[in-house]
């Protein structure tokens, strides 16, 4: 068989063995993402009594997340920064992300954090004022696009394995018809 | 007497001279595309190495993670380059221009022409940007540590395995059309540019195979691990030996893949502890273990445990040549070759590991339990076959591969 023809017909398989995985792939992983809306809750920071907002809640992973810090008490000029805590379960890393003035006169503070796997977190807020440090932690939970079952996730990533011995055994083939043309 | 005369016709010398110009102009193209890949190729495998330091050092905070950035920017690059050779090879085909023809690219879909080497390579670029996507989201869903046994990192892996391969190819099938057309090339230790190139590459699927081999599975038999790195480390080794053999006909290959491999290794331990450590700096990051990455010895002399291999493939291909026989003949001869020179880097890679990963004595005891010496006999026959039969694969696959390259001119 000519070279080109195993050629045309190994991406022919590839292509239509890929289109086949994602069509179910997106056929078995549900796309419902928990409805997200914004959140506000009071906190008490050490000796600071602050409004924390998040632009989404339940956070999704991956998109920024807007955290607004708004200080009951105006004047203060605090400072401070969040801790993403990967909580109870959830296999990542703590980051920090510094908070920054937005310039209102009531003295808020702003910063954008992502939180990059599902599950438990743990925002922790640090604030620096003139009263000193104080923390607070606020726990969410991460939402992530539904999950397709670990076989399928499996045979999609493994598919190219099917290729690459078909390649194989044709290179074989194909080597002895080139030893045997002069 | 018969007098001959010989003068040139103004038409034919036109036309010998336009094709030559022609194929002069398919060579640049294809030439310029392939050493630029290469770069793309070196770029990719640090990002590769980088990464792998990230997830350990730092963890895996965001997507675009300094490494990542740079394995995706080459994935593209190579991605969008063979793409653009795909069109620009099909459009040369389909106006006859000389040197893209039936006998030097081959056809995909009935209507694309390109040499094969592109269109695996276009393949392998496209899988791994395919597997990008779909890796993240198997992050999100389980987390950081993952490793490399998940499903999407295999398929990048598988995908840039095979965009390597296909570098192969291309670098092989240019040398190959040099030869067959006889053109005088200028040769270094008797290698053209293109063999050269072609070893590079092979030398850069090495360090590929090194980037992940020590997180490969480990086998629980009782109370006993097993860890599997040496079977891609085996693999490699006979694999990229015997082919690099079979492919430049000249005996000394495998040293300068090791010689290669080193400069890559020993760069590499210069560069990602320090990029590392200034990421996680200008990020304002914090190691996940407290460890700060530091130059490592181990990693970057690691591939010493492949000069006794490259010693005794390199001595036998010598003696065959000047026997003025054919190195490799047989499967059998070829099978005894990589089983006779996998003990070499089965042996000695536990012990330059030793300091570097706790898996590097292969076999490990449970903490705490005894293991039966019916376990331990066992388990150490049985992998040590194992070992041999993929070192003596490595060299039969090695064989085909090699002697593929050397020939194809498609």
């Amino acid at each position: 068989m000519e070279i080109r023809v195993v050629v045309m017909r190994t991406f022919v398989l590839a292509l239509c063995s890929t289109v086949a995985l994602l069509a179910l792939f997106l056929a078995t992983g549900a796309t419902a993402w928990a409805d997200a809306t914004a959140s506000t809750q009071t906190l008490a920071a050490g000796p600071y009594i602050v409004d924390f907002s998040l632009s989404q809640n339940p956070p999704p992973v991956d998109t920024p997340l807007i955290v607004t810090v708004i200080p009951r008490q105006s004047g203060l000029r605090l400072q401070g920064y969040i801790t993403t805590e990967p909580g109870l379960g959830t296999d990542a890393t703590t980051q920090r992300f510094n908070l920054s003035a937005t310039g209102e006169a009531s003295g808020a503070l702003q910063t954008t954090i992502h939180v990059p796997v599902r599950g438990a977190w743990n925002l922790v807020l640090t604030l620096t004022g003139p009263q000193g440090q104080g923390t607070s932690k606020v726990s969410v939970t991460a939402a992530a696009p539904g999950a397709i079952p670990v076989w399928l996730g499996w045979l999609i990533g493994a598919s190219p394995l099917v290729i690459v011995t078909f390649w194989i055994w044709r290179q074989h083939l194909y080597k002895r018809s080139l030893v045997k043309t002069p | 007497m018969a007098h001959l005369d010989v003068y040139p016709v103004e038409g034919a010398s036109r036309e010998i001279t336009s094709r030559t110009t022609a194929s002069h102009t398919e060579r640049k193209i294809r030439r310029v595309s392939i050493w630029l890949m290469l770069f793309f190729l070196f770029q990719g495998g640090l990002g590769a190495v980088w990464d792998r330091e990230w997830h350990a050092y730092v963890g895996r905070d965001q997507f675009w993670t300094p490494p990542h950035t740079l394995i995706y920017s080459c994935v593209a690059g190579v991605g969008l380059l063979v793409l653009a050779l795909v069109l620009l090879e099909t459009a040369r085909y389909h106006r006859g221009a000389e040197g893209a023809n039936d006998a030097s690219t081959v056809r995909v879909f009935g209507f694309f022409h390109a040499p094969l080497g592109f269109m695996i390579t276009g393949f392998g670029a496209l899988l791994a940007l395919v597997s990008a996507p779909l890796d993240n989201y198997w992050h999100e869903l389980y987390g950081i540590d993952v490793a490399m046994w998940a499903p999407f990192h295999l398929m990048g892996i598988t995908g840039g395995m095979i965009g390597i391969f296909g570098l192969v190819y291309v670098f092989a099938g240019e040398a190959a059309l040099e030869r067959k057309e006889g053109n005088p090339a200028r040769r270094w230790l008797g290698l053209t540019a293109l063999e050269w190139g072609a070893l590079l590459v092979l030398a850069s699927m090495m360090n590929f195979t090194l980037t992940g081999f020590l997180q490969f599975p480990v086998a629980t038999i009782g109370t006993l691990d097993v860890s599997s790195y040496l079977l891609p480390l085996v693999m490699s080794c006979t694999f990229s030996f015997v082919s690099a053999q079979r492919l430049t006909r000249r005996p000394g290959a495998s040293l300068l893949l090791v010689g290669m491999l080193l400069i890559n290794t020993i760069v590499i331990e210069i560069f990602i502890p320090w990029a590392i450590r200034t990421g996680v700096e200008w990020q304002g990051l914090t190691y996940r273990a407290s460890a700060v990455p530091v130059f490592s010895w181990s990693y970057a002399f690691l591939p010493l445990v492949f000069l006794i291999p490259a010693l005794v493939v390199d001595g036998l291909a010598l003696r065959s040549q000047r026997r003025q026989r054919e190195f490799g003949r047989t499967v059998p001869g070829l099978a005894l070759l990589g089983a006779l020179i996998t003990p070499a880097v089965a042996i000695l890679a536990p012990l330059i590991l030793l300091a570097y990963s706790s898996y590097a004595p292969v076999f490990l005891p449970q903490p705490g339990l005894e293991v039966p010496p019916g376990v331990w006999i066992g388990s150490v026959t049985v992998f040590s076959l194992i070992v041999l039969g993929i070192g003596a694969l490595g060299a039969v696959l090695g064989a085909d591969f090699g002697e593929v390259w050397r020939r194809n001119v498609r």
